[in-house]
């Protein structure tokens, strides 16, 4: 396919890819606000980016698609179209074919597939300013669009016409632009130097050499405003050489923003357009600073940029369509606008860096050598307090060792932080990719549903992004099939036409909460409860005694569906079980689910911040040591005898007016040795909304705990891992959900009971 | 803690030493004497701190740290449908890699590594000893004495090795 660096390759794939994501999340953004010019520019940037380097990489069938689609995104950025439906799926279309080409790309399979002709064909008709669908006369002969389309006039007052240039060089845009692209980049690097007194003189004489090649380039389109601009541009820095301090300040920023527009027009050529702005002002002032070296008005402040000139010099520049998305900040704080507009013009100016790609299996390392740290310094801790009961050590010893274990602690806690956060993502990462699939959800549904994303900066580790990608699909699709309505449906009942899907992020506590919530039919206990009884997972006489709640997570169960239809979306009743045993096997994490019969559904989500390692309160059984996640423990109560009672015959207990039942740890943990006399403790859990009360002998105390799997052996056990304690030895982890899952019978009996 | 016992009591049982030669390490599991192949063995540790975990597949009597890896060990004598008994300074856990996983077993003594002629294996007896004959990959006779070849693969059967998949405990039971 090519014979380029594997690494340059990898770079192109993991840049090009984000940027893709955010090209196709953008696109359904912008079916949505059609005429949002901001958000149109943004993504041709994007698109243009990857077609500018797939084009350096020479993945010419990648490079001929985006140029496609660009063309397309261009004419409606000049406001030649309005980007609808029709226009939507075929830019949409493009972007899957890019897609398809990426990983071609990554598998290193030889050729890329090549886009459909007709799509190209049909793109390249947008671009030439057709509505899909309109008329059927053929595309415009380049070179004759000039006399049809009249000149535009932008908000930051540039001109723009198409370019009319002979056949013959046409062909030659491209190498040449490049040029003059390059030219201009030393340019302005050595329109930097010339601010220092001391490389002054040298960036003159090369600025001179350099502007002169500029010259001969740019005359060779002979477009006459490009040429002025150069030749202002030669005639302020030939001026330079002897210019005083005063001058320097006032001259400098203001070719500095000349050769910024010679740029401009550089890039529109490109795009085989003109571009021109009124520069008298400019002109003017530079011409007075090259002869008399004063200025009366429109003085500049001493570090001012290019742009800042360009701007007090009746040029709004920052404006300009390419950096609109920008260009409302820039009115406000030029300084920040002029700085995004250094980074676009890609000027190798002293930029640095503030993110460094690092690989994801160093990460990794450094996380289980953390885990690994976290075992060490749990048994120093352990030591030390074993230190400080001995008798025959010196005080003073025995309390330095504390102290120094107290650091420890506390160093290797931020460490564990540090490192936890270099792994953490935005999940706008993972909500980016659903605009898209809610839009061909009701393409293919024929609804109308728009999604709504909340809280997406919500930053999380990125083993919770790779493992909540498929139940949040799954959950998405139930919501947009299932839950919403058709539209006449839905306006028969008085609600909009179109239905909304909002996906909600945020904290809550140690958790991250993700909610789907529909504003559809929401979930029928009636249906779920005979559906349920059908298939023999309650009897009727059960299913009174079930809250809402519990009814509802009948659906969780493998093969359960109360769809009418079953579509090739959803409704074979495989997902919703997938989903929870995902969420809480691999997450472990919790799904709720609350609806109200017409009013809509809201299904949570709860997850903690990381898998790796969790706080966990340590407590013992008999002589067998388990791990409980503090998360999930709400309080730890050492009951008095008359505490404890019996409802139909299960133990529980009175807690603050509440009766909780509880269960003991040896039974339920099927302890050989069992001391049934010595389990004073009782820990209150709470998962997915359910308290129980689990008896233990003793608490030992709160410890970090690293996360190891158990590979097959805990069966089902109610374990859900191993930990390495401080002796070295191993501690189970005991899985809450499953607990409850056990003991669920006992508590429907007791709340039953209590309910009577 | 682990012991390595390559190459310290080797004993030559066949005459020729050439490249075809088997090598075993044998042990005891009750009254009989096992081997398996010493490529399998990825160490041999003296006995160690047991947990239990509750409601694991039978045979499987507890997990280990085995430097940081949580590894689970069988018993043989269950395995063999023995009696089992209190571990003495004899015990060993035999580590293993089968399928891709890491195990350990736990035999009541570890002896000699043997070289063995592959001719000197017999296939097994359609009937004998106490064990299923399933996991016997054949029967050697070293010194007077009976060594039973194991087929690890298939000693831990499926059940016990299996990725428990969460299965779905219907509320209502």
């Amino acid at each position: 396919m090519s014979g380029f660096d594997p690494e340059i390759m990898q770079d192109f794939i993991t840049e090009s890819g984000e940027l893709l994501e955010q090209v196709e999340a953008d696109l359904v953004e912008l079916e949505s606000r059609p005429e949002d010019l901001d958000l149109l520019n943004q993504i041709f940037r994007a698109l243009h980016t990857i077609k500018g380097s797939a084009s350096f990489l020479a993945l010419t069938e990648l490079v001929e698609i985006a140029h496609a689609g660009e063309s397309a995104l261009n004419a409606a950025r000049n406001q030649q179209i309005v980007v609808g439906s029709g226009e939507m799926d075929l830019l949409l279309a493009a972007i899957d074919i890019i897609k398809v080409q990426f990983d071609e790309i990554v598998e290193g399979t030889g050729a890329l597939s090549k886009a459909d002709q007709a799509l190209i064909d049909q793109l390249t008709k947008i671009g030439n300013g057709e509505a899909v669908g309109g008329s059927s006369a053929p595309a415009d002969v380049p070179g004759t669009e000039e006399s049809e389309t009249p000149a535009r006039v932008y908000n930051d007052e540039r001109t723009v016409e198409p370019l009319d240039l002979d056949p013959s060089k046409l062909d030659l845009i491209d190498p040449l632009t490049a040029d003059v692209e390059e030219s201009i980049q030393s340019i302005q690097d050595k329109l930097q130097g010339v601010r220092d007194a001391q490389t002054r003189e040298s960036s003159v004489n090369n600025l001179i050499e350099e502007i002169e090649e500029l010259d001969k380039t740019v005359d060779f389109f002979g477009i006459e405003a490009t040429s002025a601009l150069v030749a202002i541009l030669k005639k302020g820095v030939e001026a330079l050489k002897d210019a005083s301090d005063e001058t320097l300040i006032q001259l400098t920023p203001r070719l500095e923003g000349v050769a910024t527009l010679i740029e401009v027009h550089n890039a529109a050529l490109r795009d085989k357009e003109v571009v021109s702005w009124d520069t008298t002002t400019l002109f003017a002032h530079i011409t007075t600073l090259t002869e008399s070296g004063t200025l009366d008005t429109h003085q500049l402040e001493d570090d001012s940029t290019g742009v800042e000139a360009l701007q007090i010099d009746g040029i709004p520049f920052g404006v300009e369509p390419d950096e609109a998305g920008e260009a409302v900040a820039t009115s406000s704080a030029p300084a920040q606008g002029q700085d995004q507009n250094v980074q676009k013009s890609g000027a190798a100016k002293s930029q640095i860096e503030q993110t460094i790609r690092v690989d994801i299996e160093r990460l990794e390392t450094l996380m289980n050598l953390v885990g690994e740290l976290v075992l060490q310094k749990n048994r120093v801790l352990g030591m030390a307090e074993e230190f400080g009961k001995m008798n025959q050590v010196e005080s003073t010893l025995a309390e330095q060792m504390e102290f120094t274990a107290g650091t420890l602690d506390r160093v290797t806690g931020d460490i564990q932080m540090a490192v936890m956060r270099t792994r953490m993502q935005p999940l706008n990462k993972l909500f980016g990719k659903y605009p898209r699939l809610i839009r061909d959800l009701a393409s293919k549904t024929g609804k109308e549903m728009n999604l709504v994303i909340e809280g997406g900066d919500t930053e999380v580790d990125k083993s919770v992004i790779e493992e909540l990608g498929d139940p949040l699909v799954h959950l998405l699709r139930n919501s947009g099939d299932h839950g919403i309505e058709t539209p006449d449906v839905r306006e028969a009942n008085g609600k909009p036409r179109a239905g909304t899907i909002t996906l909600q992020a945020g904290h809550e506590g140690s958790h991250v909460c993700v909610r789907v919530i529909d504003d559809g039919r929401g979930l029928s206990r009636d249906k779920i409860g005979a559906k349920a009884v059908e298939r023999g997972l309650v009897s009727e006489e059960q299913l009174e005694h079930l809250s809402d709640e519990e009814v509802f997570r009948f659906i969780l169960q493998a093969g359960f569906s109360t769809a009418e239809v079953v579509s090739d979306i959803s409704g074979r009743g495989v997902g919703m079980d997938v989903v929870r045993t995902n969420i809480e096997s691999k997450l472990k994490g919790s799904l709720t689910i609350e609806s109200t019969e017409g009013k809509g559904t809201v299904l949570t989500i709860t997850i903690p911040l990381t898998l790796a390692i969790m706080p966990a309160m340590m407590v013992s059984t008999a002589d067998e040591i388990y791990a409980i996640a503090l998360s999930n423990i709400l309080e730890i109560v050492r009951p008095e005898p008359g505490e404890i009672s019996s409802v139909d015959g299960y133990p529980v207990i009175h807690l603050r007016g509440a009766v909780l039942p509880i269960i003991s740890a040896q039974e339920v943990l099927g302890v050989k040795n069992t001391r049934h006399g010595d389990e004073d403790f009782i820990v209150v859990i709470s998962h997915a909304g359910k308290n129980i009360g689990l008896r233990v002998s003793r608490v030992i105390g709160q410890q970090e705990i690293v996360m190891k799997p158990l590979d097959g052996v805990e069966r089902d056990g109610p374990v859900s891992g191993a930990t390495i304690l401080n002796d070295g030895g191993v501690g189970l982890i005991i899985d809450i959900a499953r607990l409850i899952s056990i003991t669920s019978k006992q508590a429907r009996a007791v709340q039953a009971a209590g309910a009577s | 803690m682990s012991e390595h016992d390559s190459g310290n009591n080797e004993q030559n049982a066949g005459e020729p030493s050439n490249a075809d030669q088997l090598r075993l390490v044998s042990f005891n599991v009750g009254a009989e004497r096992f081997a398996v192949d010493i490529l399998r063995v990825q160490e041999i540790n003296r006995m160690m701190e047991l947990t239990r975990v509750p409601q694991s597949p039978q045979g499987v009597k507890g997990v280990i740290n085995l430097r940081g890896k949580i590894v689970p060990v069988l018993d043989l004598r269950n395995c063999f449908n023995m009696e089992e008994t209190e571990h003495s300074d004899e015990s060993r856990i035999i580590v293993v890699e089968v399928r891709g996983a890491t195990l350990g077993f736990i035999v009541d003594a570890v002896h000699e590594v043997l070289r063995l002629d592959p001719g000197m294996v017999e296939p097994a007896p359609s009937v004998m000893s106490n064990a299923d004959a399933g996991y016997i990959q054949g029967v050697a006779k070293v010194d007077d004495t009976l060594v039973i070849l194991l087929d690890l693969d298939r000693l831990v059967g499926a059940d016990h090795l299996e990725l428990i998949s969460n299965m779905d405990v219907p509320a209502a039971a």
